[in-house]
C-alpha cells in the first residue's frame, strides 16, 4: 500500500513564557485554544472541523539554550495562508498594535506576503493569494517589492 | 466553532540543513515527498505530489554547517521544535506502509503513539529533527477528547507491525 502526505499538520514550539505565547497566538493571531493539559501545553488553531490544532505552545525547561532562529539547524519558519489581503492586513494591524516585529513585506506576484516573529523571535510567514487558484512556484519565491504600501496606506497629504 | 482568526490554513515549512543533499534524498524517501522547485538561491521546494505546486516542505542549506542542530527530549532548546504531516489517508494501512518504509531506510523511530485524535509514528530526520506523521482518527473519536486532545493512549507498534493481523 502506498501512502501519501496530505499536508503539514501542526507545528510545535517550545517557549520561554507560555502565558505570553498564548496570548501572542490568541489575540493577535487570532487562534483559539482548544485544549490545555496540565502540562501547560495548548493546542490552538483557526478552525477545529478543519485541523484539530495548527500550534501547540509548551514551556521550555528553564535555562534551555535559545540558539538563533535564524543561524540554527532545524525548523526555520513556518508558512501560514490568510483568506485575504484584507485579513492579512487586518492581521498586520493586530501585529502593530501588539508591538510584535514585523520583518518585511513581499509581493511576489499572485502571492502578498508578511513575515513577522512571536515573542521568542520564531520567524512566521503570513500571505494571501490573488485571484484564486494555485500560484505559479515563481510566485512562491520571486520577490517584485513589497506590499508596505498596501498594509499601511500613507495618510493623504495636506 | 467561531472564528475570529485572519488564518485560513498551515501551509509550509522551512527547515533548515546542514547537507542539502542528504535531506533531500531522505525526505523523499521517508514522506514521499517530490522535489517539484528551486528557487535562484538553492532552496528546494517539496510536495505530496510531482507537478503539485502547493509545497508542505521547503528545504535550504544552513551558511554555517557548524551551526547549533536540533535536541530531542529531555532538553530541547527554545524555539520550533517538532512539526507534523498530516497522512492523506483514512485508515491505518497508510500508517502502517509509512512504518515499513521508515524500517527499510533505517531511519530511526523515535516512538509510536496512540493520540486519541491521531496515531502517529514519531520519526527522526538526518539532523536529528523530530518529525512526526499522523493518521487521524475518525470525527466521533476526537471530537470525544477535544479538551485533552494529545493525551497517550500508549505505543502502536504492534499495530503498526507486520506481526499484527
Amino acid at each position: 500500500m502506498e501512502f501519501k502526505v496530505r499536508r503539514s499538520g501542526h507545528i510545535v514550539i517550545r517557549v520561554a513564557d507560555v502565558a505570553r505565547s498564548a496570548r501572542f497566538f490568541t489575540d493577535v493571531l487570532g487562534l483559539t485554544i482548544i485544549g490545555n493539559t496540565d502540562r501547560q501545553m495548548y493546542f490552538l488553531t483557526a478552525d477545529f472541523e478543519a485541523n484539530h490544532h495548527m500550534v501547540l505552545v509548551r514551556p521550555a525547561k528553564p535555562g534551555a539554550a535559545q540558539p538563533d532562529p535564524d543561524r540554527r539547524i532545524g525548523l526555520a519558519q513556518a508558512a501560514f495562508e490568510v483568506g485575504s489581503l484584507s485579513d492579512l492586513k487586518a492581521l498586520y494591524a493586530r501585529l502593530r498594535a501588539a508591538g510584535a516585529t514585523i520583518e518585511r513585506s513581499e509581493d511576489r506576484g499572485a502571492i502578498k506576503a508578511l513575515f513577522a516573529r512571536d515573542p521568542d523571535g520564531n520567524l512566521f510567514e503570513f500571505y494571501c493569494r490573488e485571484g484564486g487558484g494555485t500560484p505559479k512556484l515563481a510566485d512562491r519565491y520571486r520577490v517584485r517589492g513589497s506590499i508596505d504600501h498596501l498594509l499601511a496606506p500613507a495618510p493623504a497629504s495636506a | 466553532m467561531p472564528t475570529t482568526s485572519p488564518i485560513a490554513r498551515t501551509s509550509h515549512l522551512t527547515l533548515r540543513v546542514s547537507d542539502l543533499a542528504r535531506s533531500r534524498g531522505f525526505y523523499e524517501q521517508a514522506l514521499n515527498l517530490h522535489v517539484v522547485g528551486e528557487d535562484p538561491k538553492g532552496r528546494l521546494y517539496l510536495s505530496p505530489e510531482p507537478g503539485d505546486l502547493e509545497p508542505v516542505l521547503v528545504l535550504e542549506q544552513a551558511a554555517d554547517a557548524g551551526a547549533e542542530t536540533p535536541r530531542v527530549e529531555p532538553e530541547p532548546y527554545i524555539g520550533m521544535e517538532h512539526w507534523a504531516f498530516e497522512l492523506d489517508a483514512e485508515d491505518i494501512s497508510a500508517l502502517k506502509a509509512v512504518y515499513r518504509r521508515l524500517k527499510e531506510i533505517g531511519a530511526e523511530i523515535h516512538h509510536t503513539v496512540d493520540h486519541r485524535v491521531t496515531e502517529s509514528i514519531y520519526f527522526l530526520d538526518p539532523d536529528r529533527n523530530m518529525i512526526e506523521i499522523y493518521l487521524n482518527t475518525p470525527r466521533e473519536r476526537y471530537a470525544e477528547h477535544m479538551d485533552h486532545p494529545y493525551d497517550s493512549l500508549g505505543d502502536i507498534d504492534d499495530r503498526l507491525s507486520d506481526k499484527a493481523g
